[in-house]
């Protein structure tokens, strides 16, 4: 086991003890691959902070069922992704009943959009949401087909699947652009 | 999942300006103090809610019956009915014998008096009982 495991595992059997401290480095640790799981599942920054809280609450409270010889990584990643697909299943049957204005909202700055940037967002809004988490976890993240499909609940196959039509996909919406070009 | 990584979008198929859109439009901020303030909203989160969790969970009289495990419960139980059993049979038992003294003693007491006989009971007329009379009757003179 190395040394960054051992650290980890020292963490979460004292956070398992009831020290909050060591559960607040389970978080520094793990907040931003949880933030980018989250992210690739839901449509806005927004959600994918609360997927993130809510994520670590509900490991919070089911510490006490994780064995320690486990990845800690690989089961909190999991439950963030569970709470980022309710979030999307939420906003998705809330936006049925709004105005169809389903563009994604980056958190960085508006400046960096230009012409490709808003093409590729209205491409992904056109994205199966499926589709999309799957790009976004392969492509940004570099997660593998099978860890996909164990985050998302899906057969390794389908993943790939999955990866293949969503990059045609975005292939054919761009295309036109840059023939224009 | 932890800290794997797959061909880095370069896989045939990917195309790189797109994963670098992708990474532009999806990857996580990479400033310190977002982080920071994140941890913060996470850790501020979970006593918040507990306390909630606490809140219904407040222990009442009766809540310790839940705390006994069934076998216990009924073990307990059993010895605590078979005890109460036991000590109702022998105070039944003890009232019992005890009636029983003081009827015969009541009845000895009747039956050993040294009253004499009065002068209205030495002369009635003794009654004159038929044949199938019950035995029981007995008239002080018989005696």
């Amino acid at each position: 086991m190395s040394p960054e495991a051992l650290e980890e595992r020292e963490l979460v059997l004292a956070a398992q003890a009831g020290d909050n401290v060591a559960f607040a480095g389970l978080v520094r640790r793990h907040q931003r691959r949880a933030y980018a799981v989250a992210r690739a599942i839901v449509l806005s920054h927004d959600d994918a902070e609360d997927a993130v809280q809510e994520g670590f609450l509900h490991a919070f409270r089911a510490l006490e069922r994780f064995r320690p010889e486990q990845a800690f990584g690989a089961w909190l990643h999991r439950i963030v992704a569970n709470a980022a697909l309710d979030i999307a299943r939420r906003r998705k049957v809330r936006d049925a009943d709004e105005l169809p204005e389903t563009l994604s909202s980056p958190h960085r700055d508006p400046a960096e959009s230009d012409e490709l940037r808003a093409r590729l967002t209205r491409a992904l809004d056109t994205l199966g949401e499926r589709q999309r988490a799957v790009i976004v976890l392969h492509d940004v993240e570099g997660y593998k087909h099978a860890e996909i499909g164990a985050l998302l609940g899906i057969p390794e196959g389908t993943a790939r699947s999955d990866l293949h039509h969503a990059r045609a996909h975005l292939r054919r919406q761009l295309s036109n652009l840059r023939s224009e070009k | 999942m932890n800290g794997t990584r797959n061909d880095d979008g370069r896989s045939p198929g990917a195309d790189p300006q797109v994963t670098a859109l992708l990474r532009t439009q999806y990857a996580a901020p990479l400033d310190d103090a977002f982080w920071a303030k994140q941890e913060q909203r996470i850790m501020q989160s979970l006593p918040q809610r507990l306390s909630k969790v606490v809140l219904e969970l407040r222990p009442s009289w009766w809540s310790g019956f839940a705390e006994l495990r069934t076998a216990e419960l009924r073990t307990a139980g059993l010895i605590a009915a078979t005890l109460a059993l036991l000590a109702t049979g022998a105070t039944f038992v003890r009232d019992q014998a005890a009636n029983a003294k003081a009827r015969e003693l009541a009845a000895r007491e009747v039956v050993e008096s040294t009253q004499p006989l009065d002068d209205v009971m030495l002369t009635r007329a003794r009654p004159h009982l038929p044949a199938d009379a019950p035995e029981r009757y007995l008239h002080p003179l018989d005696y």
